[in-house]
């Protein structure tokens, strides 16, 4: 247990040395919050969307915006890649430690880093542009917690899945751009899933990308209950299925054919 | 040398070199014209759900978008060193642009073109061919419109060329100027997708002065679709543009000069 | 005759930024113009002659990079002068760098994604090299280079060798009067320094071209160059020839053998043994009275002799050495 609590502590201090090109890279994240947000408030003005009005839109686009940094913008690959190309996977692999879990585990360090020196100021910034939503009903908080956990794992699983795929694939660039996009565009990201036109609607509520910023926003804002943590559930188990199989295959790859 | 003939040998074998790698590279180009595409998802189910935004419709808004994403995939087809310049700094590599008897900007544009970011253009000429269509048929626009609006598209590519320029430039400085794309380059195309009129005031102030990107497609669009302005528009976006990018470049002599007395 | 490169009282002082820590720290830096003074180089003076090839040697440090800088227009001195034929790299970078080849031993002026001769084409292209001049040249550095096997490889997949060779090439291309090399064999397995090596000196002999090469590796200062200049802590402390140099030294060279069977005793001879164990000697001689062939001779004469290393002498301690008899 503790192995991969060292790891997640020492991806944490790596992160920290740069935390002053991140606070650069936060006005980048804080802007564009604040373009999402305009851009929606001034869609909500001329139509109607139903639950969503142009003030629940705003906290939507802010919540979101903040939740990119724990579920989204991760590592290409969790590193991976990096690891196979260079041939010090195999030394990872080796190690007595569950590789899946020791992956995550150093991410997770990442990710609480993210969470103080990106979510946080980004945080404050929009709440002071456009004000905070406070759940009333007090069973939204043990939920939300939930519901940011699962979309943090989920997100982790997600590039784990990108970077496992290296193993077989040369160039896997493009599988992280693609993951990138799905994640940004089929999330819920800026527009809930239901407001999407068909079929897309349908279709983003069956796949993994809408447990990232769909399901915590709706729970957030009180849109939803406990339902909302159904699909996220389903699909924590579905990838953690699948992460473990493709390892299980890259570690016999990796035993036949010597790295 | 010609500078220009030099470029198009540059281009040609770039080209040549990637062809080798035929399906790879059509791959590459239509990929890279669906993951930009993904913003123009967002705007199509924001604007299908709501009639307009800022008052302006789904196809005026398509406009801005299809001008903006032609400029800026102009530019990363043919800028991308200058887009990737703090790994110049970072690995001492500006050195090899001093040692060239030609201004450094010239030699470092002239190390790479990447003509799969054209994908990016295209898909953009694509929404804009639907909304100019559209938008012709009910009389908005005429035949002279969309040549102009075809035209500034390009020149258009100034801007975030001249963005880059300046971003690049604090590089003499501050070394590690990827962290300030996001800010300087991502966030305000971006915002160019859609009218100003949806921005806050100081937003749009912002947008037009120091990050400029209005003038690639608002300030004339605007004009264009009898939205305000005047004839006036249509001048000083391209003159603004060729301004933008002197100044940029000014600002990158000065950085060339701190780099002759500091090294790096 | 008149000198193809100059330097007067050359100095470049670099001003370091004091530490700051935190954020804080960082903004207070912006503000502050506190540091400290580093002179990289200190008043260095040297001229040379057109078609001489002139060794650039100094530890690490030592300000070898920054003087060459100075030279070819990159940095701006602090004080003194530099003349390349005649003209300030500072004042005329372009009229004067077009007349300069220059090859960086760490990074390759190639275009990294395109075929080695897609980038001489391009040079040739730019420093407007005839079509002929261009076949011919290309011709005869394949002779000496051996580049045709690899002419059409993307410049990203050479080896280093390769790399450096292409690179060489390259710079020769429009046929400059003057070339810097700045540590060209670094990194390079002895076959490939070899190679390198021969092609230079070949070059300087037909085509007169000046060189100036920077290096610490001391077997490409005794193969290549006639002239020697030292530089340490960013002073010149010797400008000579080679000769003059070991003579001012003295250093000892090492020597290991092993003979095919034990040594009861161990060796005399014109050197001093360090070690002795078995059939493994160790020992020093003094370079300048001896050559190491001749030793080698002299050992092989307790026994039949398997395996023999060859120690590199020890840049610092013969720069040490030498600063130590300047003062």
């Amino acid at each position: 247990m503790s192995a991969y609590v060292l790891l997640a502590r020492k991806a944490f201090r790596r992160n920290l040395q740069y935390r002053a090109a991140h606070m650069a890279n936060n006005l980048g994240s804080m802007i564009f919050g604040l373009i999402y947000i305009a851009i929606w408030q001034a869609a909500a003005r001329g139509g109607d969307a139903g639950p969503y009005d142009a003030q629940t839109l705003a906290w939507w686009v802010a919540f979101n915006q903040v939740m990119l940094w724990v579920a989204v913008f991760l590592p290409h690959g969790l590193g991976i890649p990096e690891a196979v190309r260079t041939g010090a996977v195999s030394l990872e692999m080796l190690r007595p430690l569950d590789y899946h879990l020791l992956v995550i585990s150093r991410e997770l360090g990442t990710v609480w880093y993210n969470l103080w020196f990106r979510t946080l100021p980004l945080a404050l910034v929009f709440a002071l542009a456009i004000g905070v939503y406070v759940p009333q009903n007090p069973a939204t908080y043990p939920l939300l917690v939930c519901g940011i956990v699962l979309a943090v794992y989920i997100g982790l699983c997600q590039q784990y899945l990108v970077g496992i795929s290296a193993f077989w694939t040369v160039e896997s660039r493009w599988a992280w751009q693609l993951t990138n996009t799905l994640q940004i565009v089929l999330s819920g990201f800026m527009v809930p899933i239901d407001l999407l036109p068909a079929p897309f609607n349908h279709v983003a509520r069956v796949l993994p990308f809408a447990p990232l910023h769909h399901d915590p926003a709706s729970i957030y804002l009180e849109l939803a209950g406990a339902e909302a943590l159904l699909w996220p559930f389903f699909w924590a188990v579905a990838l953690t299925l699948i992460c473990r199989y493709l390892t299980a295959k890259a570690r016999r790859k990796l035993e036949v054919q010597g790295g | 040398m010609n500078a220009l003939r030099l470029y198009g040998r540059l281009a040609a074998a770039s080209l040549r070199a990637r062809m080798q790698y035929k399906m790879d590279f059509l791959m590459s180009t239509f990929l890279y014209g669906m993951l930009t595409v993904s913003d123009f998802l967002m705007l199509a189910a924001i604007m299908l759900r709501f009639r307009e935004v800022g008052g302006w419709n789904i196809y005026e808004v398509g406009l801005l978008y299809g001008m903006s994403w032609i400029a800026m995939g102009l530019y990363r087809t043919f800028a991308p060193e200058l887009h990737n310049f703090d790994r110049y700094i970072v690995y001492g590599e500006f050195d090899g642009l001093l040692v060239r008897p030609w201004p450094t900007l010239l030699t470092l544009l002239g190390r790479n073109f990447e003509p799969h970011r054209l994908g990016a253009a295209v898909q953009g000429g694509i929404i804009l061919w639907i909304s100019v269509s559209h938008l012709t048929q009910a009389g908005v626009l005429d035949g002279l419109d969309v040549a102009y609006i075809v035209a500034a598209s390009i020149v258009g590519a100034l801007i975030p060329f001249g963005l880059s320029l300046f971003t690049a430039t604090l590089a003499f400085w501050v070394v590690r100027t990827g962290e300030l794309q996001p800010f300087t380059m991502y966030a305000p195309v971006t915002a160019s997708q859609y009218p100003l009129t949806v921005y806050p005031r100081w937003l749009r102030l912002l947008l037009s002065s120091i990050l400029p990107v209005a003038f690639i497609n608002y300030i004339p669009a605007q004009y264009l679709l009898g939205k305000g302005g005047s004839v006036w528009s249509l001048v000083a976006a391209p003159a603004f543009g060729v301004a933008f990018v002197t100044v940029a470049y000014a600002f990158w002599r000065l950085g060339e000069r701190h780099y002759h007395s500091t090294g790096s | 005759m008149a000198a193809i490169v100059e330097a007067r009282e050359l100095t470049k002082v670099f001003r370091v930024a004091k530490d700051r820590r935190g954020l804080l720290g960082a903004l207070r830096g912006l503000f502050s113009n506190e540091g400290r003074d580093v002179k990289a180089v200190d008043r260095i003076t040297f001229e040379i002659a057109p078609g001489e090839f002139v060794g650039y040697l100094g530890p690490n440090g030592a300000g070898k990079s920054t003087t060459i800088k100075m030279l070819t227009g990159i940095l701006h001195p602090t004080s003194g002068e530099v003349r390349v034929e005649g003209k300030s790299p500072q004042r005329s970078r372009k009229e004067v760098v077009r007349r300069l080849g220059v090859v960086f031993g760490q990074r390759t002026q190639l275009w990294w994604d395109l075929p080695v001769r897609d980038s001489f084409e391009l040079l040739a292209a730019m420093y407007q090299v005839k079509p002929e001049a261009y076949q011919e040249i290309l011709k005869r550095f394949n002779e000496m280079l051996e580049i045709g096997a690899f002419l059409d490889v993307p410049v990203r997949k050479l080896s280093l060798g390769q790399r450096m060779r292409a690179d060489l090439v390259a710079a020769w291309l429009h046929r400059p009067p003057v070339v810097f090399l700045d540590e060209p064999t670094i990194g390079l397995d002895a076959v490939a320094k070899g190679r390198i090596r021969a092609f230079l000196k070949e070059i300087n002999r037909t085509e007169g071209t000046t060189i100036m090469l920077t290096t610490h590796d001391m077997d490409d200062i005794e193969q290549l160059c006639s002239r020697v200049i030292v530089i340490n802590h960013g002073r010149l402390i010797y400008d000579g020839d080679l000769e003059g140099m070991r003579r001012t030294v003295g250093a000892p060279s090492t020597l290991r053998v092993e003979y095919t069977r034990t040594l009861e005793t161990a060796p005399r001879g014109p050197w001093t043994v360090l070690a002795h164990e078995g059939a493994a000697v160790t020992v020093a001689f003094d370079r300048s009275q001896h050559t190491a062939a001749a030793v080698i001779a002299e050992l092989s004469r307790y026994g039949e002799l398997r395996d023999i290393y060859m120690a590199e002498p020890d840049i610092e301690n013969v720069i040490e050495r030498m600063y130590r008899q300047v003062m």
